[in-house]
């Protein structure tokens, strides 16, 4: 049915022509089915209404289109036959039974799940404020520990054999300061263990501090009278485990050291 | 409260959790996705798994259907005609659900056992699926109508699947092109092109099935003809 008919019956009367445009009844083909589905659809799937009001205008006048149109609404009238006779057809009650069964185990399913997803945000939400508490409590432990290790820095001086009571660690003396013997005089180093080998004492450090001068008597120092109350620089040689091994007192430089 | 019955905000209801809004739903559509199975697989067993099947798709994942895309109801035919295929792809279950001599029971609704279990005309399927006699009003028109329907849906059953889908979807479920080319994955282009095809060699089906002898001694073609129309 598809095929072109050899006379195109281009020249019958209420052949397909559109100004120029003649067609062929294949060309029809489509717009016959379609007009043969209509009266049990709604018509509207067609691109043109025009063009389908065109092709039933051909198949009244084309024997074979007519043919086909005829074969094509029979075709119709046995689908809609079928169609009206399967109409009432619908699964099984137990279908739907089995469905909203499965619905509801679904939801409570997803209650569940919801239910675990709170509880499992909630314990997490609880660990991470106990972690920041946590982190938090460490990090001022940290200022105290901090602020502990260098508290004890003035209390190198109460150590037994070191008689000084109070001593003022000196911010910022740089260790050229501290070889500045030019502007400066320093005494020997004074064990703090009696019998200690500071030879032994390779790579340590020193650590500028300030001493009371009353400090300065107990290493067989004259302290001028009144001037009891006044601080002098010292140098505390501190063993590698931080240990301070040995003192010296820095005095100031008299004219004749200078000269 | 008057509440928007489409299909679409049924879906959202019963995404939400409402049951109701599932069943309406549900019996909204159930029928067409299982017809739509039943003309392609003919078999009812199966077109009820895949009817289960559709609908536990919009129970577990409503949110596989995109409503920018197609309607509810093109969505479920699509998800309805991959079951199918598969199933029979599976199983290669060809054979008609249709008992010859059998029509489904215009009463089916009324039925409480499983409507699959169609009666001829005249007839009720009990609850057990024994048939209860009734009275026939004209047993000669009956018998020529079932008749007709059987072998309109042989040839649909025999038709090329991919012809068959486009047929049923089209001319049975009477979807629109663009539905049904959304169902079957297709340009409406494409689907239109398989409609016709599928027609045309249906209306040969047909025209063999009239020629035959026998039928022809049974039933004169002029009368079957005109029983047609």
């Amino acid at each position: 049915m598809t095929a072109r008919h050899p006379g195109n019956h281009s020249d019958l009367p209420g052949s397909p022509e559109r100004g120029d445009e003649r067609k062929t009844c294949a060309e029809w083909e489509a717009a016959l089915v379609e007009a043969a589905r209509v009266p049990a659809r709604s018509g509207s799937e067609h691109a043109s209404r025009v063009a389908f009001e065109e092709a039933l205008e051909h198949a009244e006048t084309c024997p074979t289109c007519g043919e086909r149109l005829a074969a094509e609404r029979a075709l119709s009238a046995d689908l809609n036959l079928l169609a009206e006779a399967d109409s009432f057809v619908q699964p099984s009650p137990g279908c739907e039974a089995v469905l909203l069964a499965a619905f509801r185990s679904e939801r409570g399913r997803e209650v569940r799940a919801r239910r675990w997803i709170f509880a499992v945000a909630g314990t997490l939400a609880a660990c991470l404020v106990i972690l920041l508490g946590a982190a938090l409590l460490i990090s001022r432990d940290s200022g105290s520990l901090a602020r502990g290790v260098f508290s004890r820095l003035p209390q190198l001086g109460r150590n037994p054999a070191a008689p000084a009571a109070a001593i003022e660690v000196l911010p910022g003396v740089s260790a050229a300061e501290m070889e500045d013997e030019d502007d400066e005089e320093v005494t020997d180093f004074y064990a703090f263990y009696h019998g200690a080998d500071l030879s032994s004492v390779e790579s340590g450090a020193l650590v500028r501090v300030r001493v009371p001068s009353s400090e300065l008597e107990a290493f067989g120092f004259e302290v001028l009278q009144g001037r009891e109350e006044e601080w002098v620089n010292a140098d505390l040689l501190v063993a590698e485990d931080g240990s301070p091994q040995a003192i010296r007192f820095v005095l100031p430089a008299t004219q004749d050291t200078k000269d | 409260m008057n509440q928007d019955q489409s299909p679409e905000a049924l879906l959202r209801r019963a995404a939400a959790g409402d049951e109701e809004s599932f069943r309406a739903l549900y019996r909204q559509l159930s029928g067409g996705v299982f017809r739509f199975a039943l003309h392609m697989a003919g078999n009812a067993s199966l077109a009820e798994d895949v009817t289960q099947e559709v609908f536990l798709v919009l129970i577990r994942d409503p949110g596989r259907f995109d409503p920018t895309r197609a309607s509810l109801k093109a969505f479920l035919y699509g998800v309805a005609r991959n079951h199918t295929l598969r199933a029979l792809e599976k199983e290669s279950r060809f054979a008609p659900y249709w008992e010859p001599g059998a029509e489904p029971g215009a009463d089916a609704q009324e039925q409480n056992a499983p409507r699959i279990a169609m009666a001829p005309a005249g007839r009720q399927m009990s609850g057990t699926g024994a048939p209860r006699e009734e009275a026939i009003p004209d047993a000669g028109d009956d018998l020529l109508r079932r008749e007709q329907i059987d072998t309109v849906r042989r040839a649909v059953l025999a038709l090329p699947p991919v012809y068959r889908e486009a047929v049923v979807l089209c001319d049975l479920q009477e979807l629109s092109y663009e539905e049904a080319a959304h169902a079957l994955d297709c340009a409406p282009g494409t689907l239109r092109s398989r409609l016709h095809r599928g027609r045309e060699m249906l209306a040969q089906r047909l025209r063999a099935v009239e020629r035959r002898p026998a039928r022809a001694a049974a039933v004169p073609a002029a009368s079957a003809k005109e029983g047609r129309r």
